[in-house]
């Protein structure tokens, strides 16, 4: 891809941008946080940002900087999950549906039952059976957005199966199981990512929502929607305790949706010409 | 075969009997939906799924009944003994591999070998069909190629195995005239090194005029008539075969008006019970509307689906060379 094409979209860029931020903090977290986000110190809470405390302290004088921090490597970390487990498995439900049109009946009546449910009601109930604790909640958010994967890859699955590529294959002896992982879903990818990157940012904030709820991340690690719910009966005393991790929940989603758009654009092909002639 | 459809079932391809020998092309000409694609795709157990069906017939192959095999069995076979080429170059190759890759994967689909040697067989048979450098384009994704490029790659592909019976579906059509000649003379070449027969599927008489050793006419799922290539164009009997001929714009007397064939072709959904180019036939009877004439012999290897051939009433004009 070429550069030009992201400078002419500047806001897209700063999404770009503060996702490489975020990332570079999560991975260099212990370097970028001097005081570890659990230190307890009760002499010192509340204290307002500024000083030693950049964003401030929280009510058990913990460092709200080094939090939001940790609180990044939580997110992103939850946020890779639900995508890689909703893409990866909704990718082989969708092609296998559209492709093998024994299963389609099941599979995608089986995705239109999980459809119905409100998603993050879906994602409580899952969290209630399976516990607390972060590959739970990452399966639990992961399957209220599988379903939309699968609808996603059964459809470009039945689009993708009618190309003469594949009768081509076909008539050359290529064996069905090969087919659909060498020539199907490699087709569907572009559309797949896009998608991924909305996922993600959607995941963000249902990940956020039940660690507010109580029902996320055990409240000793650190993560933004952590420090929401224990932040929130401070709210009128100290502010700050719920504008970081809120800001940087707000910041993140953002810049994933704008980076989506831009991908969006850039890998549909119908949609290619005409940003080209802007 | 049949297919279901709102009118009850249809049948697109109907008491069609095909014999291909070994080194043989066999030139199957017809119109626009009257069934020769389906033949082929037949023949290869590609029908359109899920609603496609043989519902009768047999399709022997050197011998062994192919109808009824398992899909399993007819992977086997497709690529290996039986290879096709597809009509349009330009969307029959996969986009995300290289043309090396694809041809490869042909091979390897049938052939436990290493990827190397795969990849040196999908370069030799690139240099085969005449694609110069063949090592560096074997690394160029489709759409790096000309059309004339593309279906050169196509042919490898389906070649890459040396199939005895090559299917080839209007395989010069979406090309352009100069295009089209070189690769039907690289389709002759092939065929007399590797000895297979070949299965032309076509609307282009002069096609197989060229390149047939045997024609078939096909018209509303049925051959209306078949003969040796030389026999056909000297002496075209079915009242369809002569239409479409006189169809066709000539060197000499260039100033005649050509012939178009009245009328438009039956729906499958409702065939005439009779015979089925009986509406646009000016040779019709009353008989011709009733009953479906079965197929007289004429000549040998020369037989046609008229009823005036009944009884070796042959109309005038039959054998004026």
């Amino acid at each position: 891809m070429k550069l030009g094409f992201f400078l002419k979209r500047k806001v897209a860029l700063i999404g770009f941008l503060f996702i490489g931020l975020l990332l570079a903090v999560a991975l260099a977290a212990p370097l970028m946080a001097r005081i570890p986000p659990q230190d307890l110190n009760p002499a010192n809470k509340l204290s307002p940002p500024g000083g030693a405390h950049l964003f401030g302290t929280d009510n058990f004088g913990r460092d709200v900087f080094s939090r939001v921090v940790y609180g990044a490597r939580t997110s992103l970390t939850g946020g890779s999950g639900v995508v890689l487990f909703s893409t990866v498995l909704g990718v082989l439900i969708g092609a296998v549906a559209g492709y093998f049109r024994r299963t389609e009946a099941w599979l995608m009546r089986l995705v239109d039952v999980m459809m119905a449910f409100p998603p993050l009601l879906l994602a409580l109930v899952l969290v209630s059976i399976l516990g607390r604790g972060m590959l739970n909640v990452i399966v639990a958010v992961g399957v209220t957005y599988l379903t939309r994967t699968v609808r996603v890859a059964y459809a470009l699955t039945l689009k993708i199966r009618e190309e003469p590529y594949i009768e081509a294959a076909v008539a050359s002896g290529v064996r069905q199981f090969a087919i659909v992982t060498r020539h199907v879903i490699p087709n569907m990818l572009s559309p797949i990512i896009v998608q991924a990157t909305f996922t993600f940012a959607f995941s963000l904030l249902d990940l956020a929502a039940l660690d507010f709820l109580g029902l996320g991340i055990p409240p000793a690690v650190p993560s933004w929607g952590n420090m929401l719910s224990e932040g929130r009966m401070y709210l009128t005393r100290a502010p700050w305790l719920l504008i970081f991790p809120g800001a940087f929940i707000v910041m993140t989603v953002l810049s994933f949706n704008l980076a989506g758009d831009v991908l969006r654009d850039r890998l549909d092909p119908q949609l290619q010409r005409n940003i080209e002639g802007v | 075969m049949s297919f279901p459809s709102e009118k009850g079932k249809i049948w697109p391809v109907d008491g069609v009997n095909l014999r291909i020998l070994p080194g043989e092309t066999l030139g199957l000409v017809g119109e626009s939906g009257s069934g020769k694609s389906m033949t082929s795709l037949a023949l290869m157990g590609l029908l359109p799924q899920p609603h496609g069906k043989i519902a009768a017939g047999s399709i022997k192959f050197k011998g062994r009944e192919l109808v009824g095999l398992e899909n399993d069995e007819l992977t086997a076979i497709r690529g290996k003994n039986i290879s096709m080429i597809f009509q349009d170059p330009m969307t029959s190759l996969n986009p995300v591999y290289t043309v090396g890759d694809q041809i490869a994967e042909a091979v390897r689909a049938h052939e436990r070998i290493t990827k190397a040697q795969a990849r040196k067989r999908a370069v030799d048979m690139l240099a085969k069909v005449g694609i110069p450098s063949p090592e560096k384009r074997a690394d160029a994704y489709p759409h790096l190629l000309s059309g004339g490029m593309r279906q050169r790659v196509m042919i490898a592909m389906a070649l890459v195995l040396r199939p005895e019976l090559l299917i080839a579906d209007e395989p010069t059509t979406a090309l352009d005239v100069t295009i089209q000649a070189q690769i039907l003379y690289l389709m002759e070449d092939l065929k007399r090194d590797f000895g297979m027969s070949v299965l032309l599927v076509t609307h282009n008489m002069g096609l197989v005029a060229e390149n047939a050793d045997k024609i078939a006419v096909m018209y509303a799922g049925r051959i209306l008539e078949e003969a040796p290539t030389r026999e056909l164009f000297g002496a075209p009997s079915h009242p369809y075969t002569r239409g479409l001929l006189d169809s066709i714009p000539r060197m000499r007397g260039a100033d005649k008006e050509l012939k178009a064939i009245p009328g438009m072709v039956p729906t499958l959904q409702d065939l005439p019970p009779g015979c089925k180019f009986a509406n646009r036939c000016s040779f019709r009877q009353t008989r011709c509307e009733i009953e479906e004439p079965p197929i007289f012999e004429t000549w040998r290897g020369h037989s046609v689906r008229c009823w005036l051939f009944y009884e070796g009433l042959f109309y005038d004009g039959r054998r004026s060379r």
